[in-house]
């Protein structure tokens, strides 16, 4: 019985194609912990994940936060929006306050469910 | 037969349509078959890229589940015939660029993972050399991960290389970022792909992005359809994307990625499609937070820029819209121009330096910029320097930082980026600006500072020239502010006040001084600018806060002087002394050996103080170890009669080297006799009512340490016994007491001054030092004034240490028995002497069996007089100040009480216990049952319910036979066993209602005997120490044997051992408690 030569290599129905296919596959090695990776692989990134800065004011400095986390917008200037500027940052600053609550409970959902 | 005419029987053997007779010839002819089945799996997955790449619509779905549906079955035919794929199969994923190792591979074991496509997340389980599950089985995996497999639908198949075809579901990312999250970090790593913990990683990271506002809205076209090339009208969003992301980040998420999470991405290189992933991550939170605001509603139509304008800000949470494609490709460009100095990865960081104010008190701050080396130079000077490029990106930085941070556009800096700041401003940039900077992407380094308000104190520099003076010696005395640990004097602080902002700077730090705070330590100065000299006792008496403080860290007392040496002593006492003092045979608990310590600070300093240790917590042994390293003198330890014997057992126990001598009973030496065996002795033992008798005699001889044990016998100081024990002359004066604040501060004063004369000033004044104002941090109560003032006082006159304390909890043992003697009164002597003589006399004259019986109820009887004389007869004089053991049981009530703790009373005898119960009822004012058989079994229930449910202090009178098994009250952690019984057993059991599973604290088990009697033999029977036929008990069989004299021996009193408790009992001390100073 012929060997199964792999589902997606290339038929091995003649030499000529055989050997294209052995070039191919020698310039395309395959490595399996690059592909699937290893738990190791993420060490560094788990070091650098937990030293990030944890949002999660109290609801007296929430006030601060929301007027805070405005600032890299706020850095920018007048959005382009000509005519409509003063809006564009109104409605900007609800979207930032909006979603740095979001991410903060998100934030909160993530330590809470590594610590169970 | 041709290749085409195989491959269609092998379809029609697929198809389930093939005869027995095509099958049998497919099976002779296996290779042909297996050629057959490859040819028709190319030619299927090649009508799946076709259709995968070409086909739209909405039947594209159901076409590639068809064909992908094929693939499957052939592949399964394959694998029946050939097995499942090996080694030898390799295969390339597009997304994965070639590397030059290949390492040798084992079959892995399946688990989820995921990969990201079209802002989806894309589900798969497989690993290396094994097939990949249906989709059913990958919903099962996310289910069991917590995930909802609603949010998910099945999708085309992907391919795995060395793994075959995987069934994929995917999902919303916006649907499933609450559920990514955790993944990074989640220790499922036996179920979960790296590609799984990756991507909870990017979700981490995107998370804390938008927490901090690090990201932009961009405007974009979507991909134009094919059908309407001509159209005029493009599809547009706003999408959110990052912002200045970390570059570490971003590495160390570019470095961890696996080729498993790029399955089907277009983005080929790893940092794009990192930088994707955070894109499509940020842009989920943002687009869901944006979808629960309100906006405005959108134009039908957009005509012109103002109608697109809206159209915008309508669709902040990314919903597409049509736009002409001029208006809208120009204002993509627009967008894209606001956000390119920020999108994406962070590049050049601007620096901001904030130095510490010069002698004008002007603070310079200066914009700096890395230069290539990594060299901080004048942003004006990396402008000028670096290349067009850069220098574009610098100015951009420059210009967002000037928007946030107007004073840097101030004139007067001696360039662009640079200026001075007043306090003011350096402060705001210290709090408030230099945050927000922070989050704009820019590095602001400022001094540092500490948020935390200052606390305030006053300072007493002692500048005497004398360091070894009294308590009473004047020295000159500075007074200073003190704000943490920076010292202000009255003109420093003016200064300060003067100022908008008053900054000082604290242990390298910069704190802002409270305004209140430096109106109140001016004022302080003031009121005390004419207090130049003080005494010893002065400066002592404000350290320890008598004096009162108007600042809220009170007053603390530095320099030369007898004060400032003595605090500054406590503050030097060792971490780990030694608990094997030399003299003491045994070893000292850590708190012990820590008391000890303090002992010799008392000794050195000449001071008196109140040693109060909870009860069970060994007062008695630290103090023979201090009496047996004190080289002062002879010892003087005055104790109530129930505890002398004790002592004097202890003292032979623990410093079996000192001489001790007892002085007490009609027999003690007197005058000169008494002045001798002083002068010999190293310990005298005595008790109050002797010490006041002899005071004359004991007032005239130096003392090295007097020692006043239950102190709070002195707690009136006009009572007698206070005023006389005042004059016995001593090195150092030590009181001990569990309770040193029963009803008041005025206990603790008297306790206090009685150690230290004179020194704590008037008993109102220290009361009013020490209660709590309105002022004070605690609620006002009396309680925790108590408490404060204990605290204030610890460890340099009061050594306050509980079993509440977990340290000192760990270290006892769960139970600690205690005997106490208790003296009988002159009443109960001569009541037991009279039923002693009267069996004598019958036993004499009757024949045997009445003999035995005579015994028996002389036994009996005078076990009751040993109780109380109402438990042998009833009369109608009242209940207190009749027994010594009654009078010893108020004390341990009132420890117990103080305490807030329960006690278990036993008693073999129910009609006395109920007495008993009553009259500490009226003697308490707490209500105390007595339980017992005579009772209802309901009404015994309710006892044992209400008592263990009562909150706070409480006691529990219960009769032997009754109480003594079968319940549980672990409520109480006291138990006296009021009297004596013949079997050990019948007492372990009835101390085990307290002492046992649910019990929390340590149970202190207190037996009561009056020395010299029935009493005490039961007790060495108990002990072990002789065996009950020897004593000729009830169930000895040659009771009725005995002579007059060994009767006499046995049951009479032994009057060596005999303490009259009459001339102890204090008159106040043990009156009702419930009438007393609260």
């Amino acid at each position: 019985m012929a060997e199964r030569p792999g589902r997606h290599a290339a038929s091995t129905k003649d030499s000529k194609q055989q050997a294209a296919t052995q070039t191919k596959k020698n310039a395309n090695k395959f490595d399996v912990d690059e592909f699937w990776g290893t738990p190791e692989s993420f060490s560094r990134l788990e070091t650098l994940v937990n030293s990030q800065e944890v949002l999660q004011p109290d609801q007296e400095q929430q006030e601060d936060l929301h007027d805070v986390c405005q600032s890299m917008q706020r850095s920018l200037g007048k959005p382009p929006l000509p005519g409509h500027e003063a809006a564009a940052q109104r409605w900007f600053a609800m979207v930032y306050g909006r979603a740095a609550f979001l991410a903060q409970a998100l934030a909160a959902a993530d330590e809470l469910n590594r610590s169970r | 037969m041709s290749s085409s005419q195989l491959d269609k029987l092998v379809q029609a053997q697929l198809d389930g349509m093939a005869t027995a007779e095509d099958v049998r010839y497919l099976n002779q002819r296996q290779d042909a078959w297996v050629e057959s089945l490859w040819r028709l799996l190319d030619e299927a997955e090649e009508r799946l890229r076709v259709v995968r790449r070409e086909l739209r619509g909405r039947e594209r779905l159901a076409v590639l589940a068809d064909l992908d549906d094929d693939c499957w079955r052939i592949d399964a035919a394959l694998t029946e015939l050939v097995g499942s794929p090996s080694d030898s199969e390799v295969m390339v994923t597009p997304a994965r660029p070639p590397v030059a190792v290949e390492r040798e591979t084992t079959a892995g074991l399946v688990k989820l993972n995921l990969s990201r496509a079209d802002g989806r997340i894309v589900a798969w389980a497989s690993a290396n050399q094994r097939r990949p599950e249906r989709h059913e089985l990958v919903l099962e995996r996310i289910k069991a991960l917590g995930g909802v497999t609603e949010d998910w639908d099945q999708r085309a198949t992907i391919k795995i290389p060395n793994s075959g075809r995987a069934s994929t579901v995917s999902a919303p990312i916006e649907k499933v970022l609450g559920w990514l999250a955790p993944l990074g970090q989640s220790e499922n790593g036996d179920v979960l792909g790296p590609s799984v913990q990756w991507m909870g990683y990017a979700t981490s990271i995107a998370i804390n992005l938008v927490a901090q506002g690090k990201f932009v809205p961009q405007f974009v076209q979507l991909k134009r359809r094919r059908k309407d090339p001509a159209s005029d009208q493009g599809t547009f969003r706003v999408r959110w994307v990052p912002a200045l992301v970390d570059p570490e980040i971003l590495t160390g998420l570019v470095d961890a990625i696996p080729g498993s999470a790029m399955l089907g991405s277009r983005e080929q290189e790893k940092e794009k499609f990192a930088l994707a992933a955070l894109a499509d991550l940020t842009d989920a939170i943002v687009t869901v937070a944006a979808n629960q605001l309100e906006t405005p509603a959108a134009p039908a139509d957009i005509i012109n820029r103002a109608d697109l304008n809206d159209a915008v800000l309508a669709n902040l949470d990314g919903t597409t819209f049509a736009a002409p494609l001029k208006l809208g490709g120009d204002l993509v460009r627009r967008f894209n121009n606001w956000i390119s100095p920020v999108v994406g990865k962070a590049g050049i960081t601007l620096v901001i330096q904030l130095d510490p104010p010069d002698e004008s008190n002007a603070w310079h701050v200066a914009v700096r910029c890395p230069d290539e080396e990594g060299k901080l130079i004048p942003v004006e000077v990396a402008i000028n320097l670096a290349s067009k490029f850069n220098s574009r990106i610098i100015s951009a930085h420059l210009h967002r930082l000037e928007r946030l941070f107007p004073e840097l556009m101030r004139l007067g800096g001696r360039r662009r980026g640079e200026v001075f700041l007043s306090q003011e401003e350096a402060w705001q940039l210290m709090t408030v600006t230099g945050e927000k900077l922070r989050f704009a992407g820019f590095d602001v380094r400022v001094p540092a500072l500490r948020r935390k308000k200052a606390t305030a104190s006053l300072r007493v520099t002692s500048e005497s020239t004398q360091p070894v003076v009294g308590a009473q010696q004047l020295a000159n005395v500075r007074w200073s502010a003190v704000f943490d640990e920076v010292e202000l004097s009255a003109a420093e602080i003016a200064q300060l006040a003067a100022k908008a902002r008053p900054l000082v700077q604290s242990s390298g730090q910069w704190v802002e001084l409270d305004k209140a705070d430096l109106a109140e330590a001016a004022k302080a100065l003031a009121e005390r600018s004419d207090q130049t000299r003080l005494s010893g006792a002065d400066m002592l008496r404000h350290a320890l806060g008598l004096e009162g403080s108007p600042l809220a860290g009170g007053i603390n007392i530095v320099g030369q002087g007898w004060a400032a040496d003595l605090l500054r002593s406590v503050e030097n006492f060792p971490d780990h002394p030694t608990t094997k003092p030399a003299g003491f045979s045994g070893e000292l608990r850590t708190y012990q050996a820590d008391a000890l310590v303090w002992l010799d600070f008392l000794d050195e300093a000449g001071l008196g103080g109140c040693l109060a240790l909870d009860m069970g917590l060994g007062k008695t042994p630290t103090t023979l170890a201090s009496l047996a390293v004190s080289k002062s003198g002879t010892g003087l330890v005055i104790a109530p009669p129930a505890v002398v014997g004790n002592w004097f057992s202890e003292a032979s126990n623990f410093v079996p080297d000192l001489k001790v001598i007892v002085h007490h009973g009609a027999n003690r030496s007197k005058g000169q006799a008494l002045a001798k065996e002083v002068e010999q002795a190293d310990l005298v033992i005595t008790t109050y009512g002797t010490a006041v008798r002899d005071i004359e005699t004991l007032a005239k001889f130096h003392w090295g340490k007097v020692v006043i044990d239950e102190a709070q016998a002195i707690k009136n100081p006009l009572a007698e016994t206070s005023r006389q024990l005042r004059r016995l002359n001593a090195q150092s004066r030590l009181a001990l007491t569990g309770t040193p604040i029963e009803n008041g501060l005025g206990d603790l004063w008297a306790i206090l001054d009685w150690a230290n004369p004179n020194l704590l000033g008037s008993r109102s004044y220290f009361i009013a030092g020490l209660s709590p104002t309105k002022n004070n941090s605690n609620n006002g109560s009396a309680k925790q004034g108590a408490q404060d003032a204990l605290r204030a006082l610890n460890g340099i006159l009061v050594y306050r240490r509980t079993k509440a304390e977990p340290a000192i909890a760990a270290e006892l043992p769960d139970r600690i028995d205690e005997l106490d003697q208790c003296p009988m009164t002159a009443e109960q002597i001569g009541l037991y002497q009279a039923v002693v003589d009267n069996l004598l006399r019958e036993t004499k004259e009757s024949g045997t069996s009445q003999r035995k019986g005579a015994v028996l109820a002389a036994i009996t009887a005078l076990k009751q007089i040993c109780n109380h004389p109402l438990n042998y007869r009833f009369d109608d004089k009242g209940v207190a100040r009749r027994s010594g053991k009654l009078e010893r049981l108020y004390d341990i009530l009132g420890t117990v009480f103080a305490a807030e703790e329960k006690v278990l009373i036993f008693t073999h005898f129910a009609s006395w216990g109920e007495t008993l119960a009553e009259h500490l009822t009226e003697w308490s004012g707490k209500a105390i049952s007595c339980y017992h058989g005579g009772l209802a079994r309901g009404a015994r229930d309710r006892l044992i319910a209400e008592f263990q449910e009562r909150a706070g202090a409480g006691a529990l009178v219960l009769s032997l036979k009754a109480g003594g098994t079968g319940l549980n009250l672990t409520a109480a952690n006291h138990v006296v066993l009021f009297d004596r019984w013949w079997n050990p057993a019948v007492e372990d059991q009835a101390r085990d209602r307290a002492w046992r599973i649910g019990q929390k604290n340590t149970v202190i088990c207190h037996r009561l005997v009056c020395p010299g009697t029935i009493d005490e033999r039961v007790e060495e029977v108990v002990a072990g120490k002789r065996q009950i036929a020897n004593l000729t008990l009830p169930k000895s069989s040659s009771i009725e044997d005995l002579n007059a004299q060994q009767l006499q021996a046995v049951l009479g009193i032994d009057k060596a051992a005999l303490l009259d408790v009459d001339s102890e009992i204090v008159s106040d001390y043990h009156a009702n408690p419930a009438s007393k100073e609260v």
